[in-house]
């Protein structure tokens, strides 16, 4: 077994012991395995908001929009003044993506343990025989209670309306990243701002591309996005740097730039 | 000359840690993602002339004189159908296929041409087992616990006659002893239908899922393997366990009965044979892997195969010897053609490995484009 298998086995048994412990209900398994994944990656998630934050009001700042102009003709002084306010400031670059990265094999191992769990082909249930530690009674578990609401957690969600099949899922976890990406993007009075256009896009390509996952993955994967969009707007709001405005139309008008720190 | 900066090399030289860590994240999810993975093995079926072979996007029919592509359909892939579960053979000439893709179609093609002759979509699941054809009626169990069966004298397209909801995911091919379906289900039962009135006659709870197709004598009795770790005999006119025996590991496969004797194979590795009371008939024996797949009789041989990739042979109660050992995991159950024995590789060299009754390989099968 590869060390990744091992990573996913390990959350696959996490999951299934939680699916066992709440009666057997896959959908509550999946929410509360995401809320201790969360409450695993806390720290992590809120060194990442501090850091984008920092970075985003970096890009306000007076000295930095000056150097960009003045050097913007000499990218190794750019550099060099870039690395010395960075210095000043105390502000690692790379803060902010460190957390992502640490995330982001979590995150993908949840996916891989959600799909894996589900066993939607002989392979799948295969490969979930071979996952399971003998702590748990898994022939009492095979087959997963799949049921969960309204869905088949194995399946992609559609709710029949008048005739035609809404993914009502896929369009809450579309609007539950739109809200999520544009609280936790602060607005930017500098039109040349990077990392606020990169934000910008960011907002509305991740809905579009987690609703698609949404709608074309098994549901079980959607009620993991939703929640885990849900606990990321709740922690964002409980370190009060929620930017509610944002979501109001016109609402992202841009912050008063912070002044320039003495030397 | 460096193309970057030397302050830039610089910050990269502080932050070091930090790139070695991402790299390793890189590798990590290289490692998870790289290796496109198949979604099941292959579904395998024969007549007198072809086989025919479930996998993937595509069922083909190959010749079985010199391992020819005869057809495959569809003819060109649709995104939604994945074939895995074993093709039937009706008696009037056509090749039943069950997709497992998103788009859960059930379809009958010509077995000569490859041309679709009538489908149903009516289904919510996948088609993970395959159908049991049983004089003009098909009866086909579908993951969404329903068993659907199809009437081949009705005209046209839409040959549904009825559909019985049974609950749990069913995955394996029925069975019959000319007055019931038997239906089991991974929800742990096993239900009795009877195809005169469309109902469920009766229902036992077993020790654990059952995805294999269990087998049924002439005697009334129905000997199925279940995940419970153990082979069960169901005495069918008492509607009742007659005899369980515990195994070492999961029993996947449906038992083969041959005589009065029972073959089956389990997860652990190991090959048993037992007589119909449940005693031991002769050695349990240790190939080189987990056996997933159902027993076939050729002959005088019993063959099975592991997911080590060995064909192993045995004959009048010896121990069983290795015939071939190829490349590849043999999960699906291996398939007799005439003189031949069919196996179909997963992730091996070639699709399809014809070999006859000495292990010797007769032909194989790649598709072209």
């Amino acid at each position: 077994m590869s060390p990744w298998d091992l990573f996913v086995s390990l959350f696959v048994n996490v999951l299934l012991w939680i699916y066992d412990v709440v009666g057997q209900n896959f959908g509550l398994a999946i929410i509360l395995f995401t809320i201790l994944t969360r409450i695993v990656t806390w720290p992590l998630n809120a060194s990442q908001m501090k850091s984008t934050k920092v970075m985003q009001d970096l890009q306000n700042d007076k000295e930095w929009q000056d150097i960009q102009k003045k050097y913007a003709k000499d990218r190794e002084k750019l550099a060099q003044e870039q690395m010395r306010i960075y210095r000043e400031r105390g502000v690692n670059p790379f803060a902010s993506c460190l957390p992502t990265l640490i995330q982001l094999p979590i995150i993908f191992a949840l996916y891989q343990s959600i799909t894996r769990s589900l066993a939607t082909t002989p392979l799948s249930l295969l490969q979930l025989t071979r996952s399971i530690s003998s702590f748990l009674d898994v022939s009492s578990l095979i087959p997963l209670n799949s049921k969960f609401l309204w869905m088949d957690l194995g399946q992609p969600e559609f709710v029949p309306v008048f005739g035609f099949n809404l993914p009502t899922l896929a369009i809450v976890v579309a609007l539950t990243t739109y809200i999520q990406t544009k609280l936790t993007t602060p607005p930017s009075s500098n039109p040349n701002d990077q990392s606020a256009a990169m934000a910008r896009s960011m907002s509305l390509t991740m809905p579009l591309m987690l609703g698609w996952f949404a709608l074309t993955f098994p549901s079980g994967l959607a009620v993991y996005f939703v929640t885990s969009n849900l606990l990321g707007i709740a922690q964002y709001a409980m370190m009060g740097k929620a930017n509610w405005r944002s979501l109001l139309p016109g609402g992202s008008k841009p912050v008063t730039p912070a002044k320039p720190s003495k030397k | 000359m460096t193309p970057f900066p030397r302050s830039v090399i610089n910050s990269m030289k502080a932050n070091r840690f930090v790139l070695f860590l991402a790299l390793a994240l890189g590798a990590l999810f290289l490692s998870a993602c790289g290796t496109p993975v198949s979604a099941s093995w292959p579904g395998l079926a024969a007549s007198e002339e072809a086989a025919y072979l479930a996998t993937g996007p595509y069922v083909y029919a190959v010749r079985l004189e010199d391992g020819e592509e005869l057809w495959r359909f569809p003819e060109k892939a649709d995104g939604k159908l994945q074939f895995y579960s074993n093709p039937v053979l009706t008696n009037d000439g056509l090749v039943l296929l069950g997709s497992s893709g998103t788009g859960h179609n059930f379809i009958a093609v010509d077995a000569e041409t490859g041309n679709e002759d009538w489908s149903f979509t009516g289904a919510q699941g996948a088609w993970q087992a395959s159908p049991l054809v049983v004089d003009n009626f098909i009866y086909a169990p579908n993951t969404d616990g329903f068993l659907y069966v199809f009437d081949l004298n009705i005209e046209g397209d839409d040959k549904l006659a009825w559909s019985l909801e049974l609950d749990g995911p069913l995955w394996a091919m029925p069975a019959t002893d000319g007055q019931y379906i038997y239906v089991t289900s991974l929800d742990h039962r096993l239900h009795a239908v009877d195809p005169q009135t469309g109902s469920v006659a009766w229902t036992l709870e077993l020790d654990g899922a059952a995805p294999g197709t269990p087998a049924v004598d002439a005697d009334g009795m129905l000997f199925v393997g279940t995940f419970g770790k153990s082979i069960q005999a169901v005495d069918t006119s008492r509607r009742a366990i007659a005899w369980s025996i515990p195994t070492e590991g999961w029993v996947w496969g449906g038992p083969l009965r041959v005589d009065d004797v029972l073959y089956v194979g389990d997860l652990e590795g190991n090959f048993y044979s037992f007589n119909s009371s449940g005693k031991p008939d002769g050695e349990q024996f240790q190939p080189d892997g987990p056996i997933l797949a159902s027993p076939l009789v050729i002959g005088e041989q019993v063959i099975f195969v592991t997911e080590n990739g060995t064909v192993y042979a045995a004959e009048n109660g010896t121990d069983p010897k290795s015939l071939e050992k190829m490349e590849g995991k043999l999960y699906t159950a291996p398939v007799a053609a005439g003189d031949l024995i069919l196996v179909a590789p997963f992730q091996g060299e070639f699709l399809l490995v014809a070999l006859d009754q000495q292990g010797k390989q007769a032909w194989t099968f790649t598709p072209g484009n």
